[in-house]
């Protein structure tokens, strides 16, 4: 029952992928729309092989995936090492946590044009924005996580004579994890945007550097070849992350 | 008793008390307990909830300093909590989700700095006590409401403390499971010779369990009586339909009736608290 349930879910949706190819094609083939602008199907796909096979695309893709590495690596030790801290005191907590999430809610990309006065145009602006934007996903869903940690299992590992560093390690993070995680596949999606972005608006190298190099030079299959590629690995990342997710939670709940 | 050798008075408590802050005014739990508990002996704090026995028994554990009052253990001051003196079974059993049955032994072990070479044995026997030994690959979700019991009874004996505490272990127990629950532990514990204090709201269980039962009042909880139950352990069922057990039961619900009533009016002007 189940089973032909989640089949049947996943052919609506391959079927709705399929429909939106099959009216690109038919719009190529009318040419409805001025290719320039929009591209024709068989176009893009040429591109895309061609995009997949040109040596400059490793250099591309490294760059971008090396400073999205960067940004969303710090954000992570960092947002895990605040919400550590805000999370060890109730003051903290209630201090800290309406403060962070205000943060969050600001669009962080307002804050680039001060990077790249800090920075410069190079991967060091990208970095510092996309690493602002994951860290307060990250921190926040830190704090949650250890604070959910249920009272009694802490009450219970002090009574059994745990350690600081054991209680953190025995406790606190496994208890978290599952929290913890989530907040790294929310920031992900931030976090990866903001790289993008700013290679998009200043930048000499990188995915979203090509994106809008192609676009001003009205090439726009080959946008379009880097589009798929850009939306290829985020994908992937995403399905790694939730993976990972639901079989942590399936071995605990 | 089994403990005759060791020193006779294992838990002296004197004049405790405890309030918990409520926004801005101050809970009053427990007012000036005293109680003293002998060694190998497994005594019952009862009364209705809300009465501070938990708070007692985590006074008593040192997880809680109480606001006034001394805990003497074998003579010596307590100064917070002492993982080789004392282990706790826990209300809900807390158990770590994450770990399974033996690794949760295993970790506890390693919080009372048991050596890495120790654990594993300490751990396997303390599993065969409880007759869990084919679920120590289990991790807790999957095991039924008195075997988690079973598994955090076992990680309390794995420690080898002389006094072990119990916090209402059969609170999360149906009454089927906590009668079962109840003779094994009568037989185990008369086994191991510990000192035990057991809380508790049941009138059954504290009866059949304990050689002396300590009867509280309503918050702020006091000694209100000491019942003693004059029955060698380990107990059978037939002490159950015996009248001396019908008696001490009904001896019980005279003192605690009143209580029970009083607890519950005041519960409807003071929010609750998960203290106990």
């Amino acid at each position: 029952m189940a089973k032909s349930d989640r089949l049947r879910t996943r052919l609506v949706q391959a079927g709705f992928f399929v429909t939106l190819l099959a009216a690109w094609s038919i719009e190529s083939a009318l040419r409805l729309i001025n290719p320039i602008l929009f591209p024709r199907i068989e176009n893009v796909a040429t591109q895309f092989v061609n995009v997949m096979t040109s040596p400059a695309t490793l250099g591309d893709v490294w760059t971008t995936m090396s400073t999205f590495g960067a940004a969303y690596g710090i954000a992570i030790i960092a947002g895990i090492s605040v919400g550590y801290v805000v999370s060890t005191s109730r003051l903290f907590t209630k201090t800290y946590e309406p403060v962070l999430a205000a943060f969050y809610t600001v669009p962080l990309l307002i804050f680039f044009p001060t990077f790249i006065l800090f920075f410069g145009t190079g991967v060091k602006s990208k970095i510092a924005l996309g690493c602002l934007a994951a860290f307060f996903p990250i921190a926040l869903n830190t704090i949650a996580g250890f604070t959910s940690v249920d009272r009694n299992l802490r009450t219970a590992a002090i009574s059994f004579g745990a350690s600081r560093i054991q209680m953190l390690r025995r406790v606190l993070l496994p208890g978290a994890f599952p929290i913890i995680l989530t907040g790294l596949r929310i920031a992900f999606i931030p976090c990866f945007a903001s790289v993008l972005a700013g290679e998009i608006i200043a930048s000499d190298s990188g995915l979203g550097h090509e994106i809008s190099q192609n676009a001003q030079m009205m090439e726009t299959a080959r946008m379009f070849a880097y589009v798929f590629l850009v939306i290829i690995i985020a994908a992937l990342f995403n399905l790694g992350l939730s993976t990972w997710e639901t079989r942590r939670g399936r071995t605990l709940v | 008793m089994t403990g005759a050798t060791r020193a006779e008075v294992a838990i002296e408590v004197s004049g405790a008390s405890h309030s918990f802050s409520q926004g801005t005014r101050a809970l009053a739990v427990l007012s000036e307990v005293s109680l003293s508990v002998r060694s190998g002996e497994m005594v019952s704090l009862l009364g209705p909830s809300g009465c501070g026995k938990s708070t007692l028994l985590n006074i008593v554990g040192g997880v809680l300093t109480p606001d006034a009052g001394s805990v003497l253990l074998d003579g010596h001051p307590l100064h917070g909590i002492m993982p080789h003196k004392i282990s706790f079974v826990f209300q809900e059993h807390a158990l770590f989700p994450w770990n399974t049955v033996f690794e949760n032994l295993m970790v506890a072990l390693e919080f009372q700095g048991v050596p890495a070479a120790e654990r594993a044995d300490r751990a396997t026997v303390a599993l065969d006590a409880v007759r869990m030994s084919e679920f120590r690959a289990f991790y807790p979700a999957q095991l039924s409401g008195g075997m988690k019991q079973r598994v955090a009874l076992a990680r309390g004996l794995s420690l080898e403390t002389d006094i072990l505490l119990m916090d209402e272990p059969f609170a999360a127990l149906d009454e089927q499971t906590r009668m079962v629950f109840g003779e094994d532990l009568s037989v185990l514990l008369a086994k191991t010779g510990k000192t035990i204090v057991l809380v508790t709201h049941s009138l059954s269980e504290a009866v059949f369990l304990s050689d002396r039962i300590f009867v509280m009042t309503a918050r702020p909880g006091k000694i209100k009586a000491v019942v003693d139950v004059p029955k060698e352990h380990p107990r059978t069922p037939d002490f159950v339909s015996s009248a001396q057990f019908g008696a001490i039961r009904g001896e019980l619900y005279e003192l605690l009736h009143d209580e029970i009533r009083a607890s519950v009016e005041s519960a409807q002007h003071v929010p609750k608290r998960d203290d106990g």
